[in-house]
């Protein structure tokens, strides 16, 4: 083989490895964005930077604010205790409200089988949710059905954001469906 | 060679374009909703649409000025009232907002001369209008929606989005969902330890303990219109320290009463707590089951 044959073999085998490397490089990319799972979130033990998203402000909501105990927190709650989740939509639609006279933000998690399926963004005094989203890949753990579960509703301080030493469960019943 | 240097600069800027999938791009962002209330609405009633940012605080570059437009659709807007709910007027070039026929938008136009909107607006705009009355079944009414924000640094943002809002007859309108309320306080659950006093005489040391100052309690009150129960119960996150509050069980909690538990503690700590250690969390469980 000629010394110009060699030197085109060779630039040939470096182009062919910078192409594989690149297409290695895409498809890592690809799955890094769209395929991998995501890991569950747990309950933070500083409120979410951000509010949540799904939450409205409570409609004719102009009550005076409780009486905050020193160094502890008082809060109001007003809730539904029946829950029902789209799988299709992955989202649940409840009813959760914190309203105006509390004195702690709130993260509202919803519970099944000691597995939070759903997680709020902050949800401030004064708002109210009514959709959440489902964390990633929870639908996969439930089929249609009823299922007994929990809110827990986490408590925060709203100016340093620490997580309160006090927290409230409430049982629920989801219906789950298509 | 040289064709192997021009599709290798080539490949590397693919490969520098694809292989972060977390680039930042330089340009800040805003977040924002919309809020619909009520959702549904009532064919022939008013709906407010709130608009406000949700993520504007000193960690982002401050607003010099914002546009939102509101596209109008079946005339609905036409009488749309409208309010600016941004506070700082201070060195404020403009700050209205109403509805434009030329244009057939509700528009918020605010711009400042000199400094940025304070963090502390992030409520907009208030839009008030009917469901016209013309409208007979279920359905979306969607309204076009872009927002224009200048900031301080210089960037120019355009969002666009959709505001759907749903509405129906009013009896088909679902009902209000059967509420719980409830209040919840609680103290600052400070506890200190103690050995105690020594007695000479019994070689023992007298008085040892926890005690709270009267901070550890947890008070439930029943502000709905139906009995609900509450059950207070302490988790531990030592091995060497254990509480229990002196509401024991599932107590009844009756329309407009209310019900406080006090956290004791006991236990000597195997080790010196530092200040403000957090040693366990109190759970109040509300509307289970009352135990026999």
């Amino acid at each position: 083989m000629s010394k110009n044959q060699e030197r085109t073999a060779k630039e040939k085998g470096i182009i062919y490895a910078l192409l594989l490397i690149t297409i290695i490089a895409v498809c890592v990319t690809v799955w890094a964005i769209f395929f991998r799972e995501k890991e569950t979130v747990l309950a933070p033990d500083y409120a979410p930077q951000e509010e949540e998203e799904n939450s409205e402000a409570i409609p004719d909501d102009d009550t005076e604010k409780m009486e905050q105990p020193e160094g502890g927190g008082s809060v109001s709650l007003s809730y539904s205790k029946e829950v029902t989740v789209d799988l299709g939509d992955r989202t649940a639609k409840l009813y959760f409200a914190n309203p105006g006279k509390s004195n702690q933000d709130i993260v509202l998690q919803l519970v099944i089988r000691e597995e939070v399926i759903v997680q709020s963004g902050t949800i401030k005094p004064g708002k109210q949710v009514m959709n959440l989203n489902l964390l990633d890949h929870k639908e996969k753990m439930l089929e249609p059905g009823v299922y007994e579960g929990k809110f827990a509703v986490l408590y925060y301080h709203p100016e340093t954001r620490e997580k309160a030493v006090v927290n409230t469960e409430i049982p629920v019943t989801i219906t789950v469906s298509e | 060679m040289k064709r192997i240097m021009k599709l290798t600069g080539y490949l590397l800027m693919i490969l520098l374009l694809t292989m972060n999938p977390l680039m930042v791009f330089a340009q800040e962002t805003y977040g924002y909703v919309v809020d619909k209330s009520p959702s549904p609405v009532a064919i022939g009633s008013e709906v407010t649409l709130t608009f406000r940012l949700t993520d504007y605080t000193e960690k982002k570059s401050g607003i010099r000025g914002f546009q939102i437009d509101l596209t109008d659709v079946d005339d609905v807007l036409h009488e749309a009232k409208c309010t600016s709910l941004v506070k700082d007027k201070e060195n404020v070039l403009t700050d209205t907002v109403k509805y434009q026929p030329s244009r057939d938008i509700v528009r918020h136009a605010y711009v400042k001369m000199s400094g940025t909107m304070s963090y502390a607006d992030s409520n907009l705009s208030e839009v008030k209008f009917t469901i016209p009355k013309t409208y007979t079944k279920a359905g979306t009414l969607t309204l076009p929606l872009k927002i224009l924000i200048q900031n301080a640094a210089g960037d120019k943002l355009t969002y666009t989005d959709k505001i759907e809002i749903n509405y129906a007859p009013e009896g088909e309108i679902p009902p209000e969902p059967d509420v719980t309320n409830v209040e919840v306080s609680w103290g600052e659950m400070e506890f200190e330890y103690t050995d105690g006093i020594w007695n000479a005489r019994t070689y023992t040391y007298e008085g040892a303990g926890w005690t709270d100052n009267g901070t550890g309690y947890v008070t439930v009150k029943n502000t709905g219109a139906k009995m609900t129960t509450a059950t207070f119960t302490y988790t531990s996150e030592r091995t060497d320290i254990i509480g229990s509050f002196d509401v024991v069980g599932t107590a009844e909690l009756t329309v407009g009463n209310e019900l406080t538990a006090r956290l004791s503690l006991s236990g000597k700590p195997e080790r010196n707590l530092e200040e403000n250690t957090v040693i366990g969390r109190a759970t109040v469980t509300i509307g289970g089951t009352k135990s026999e």
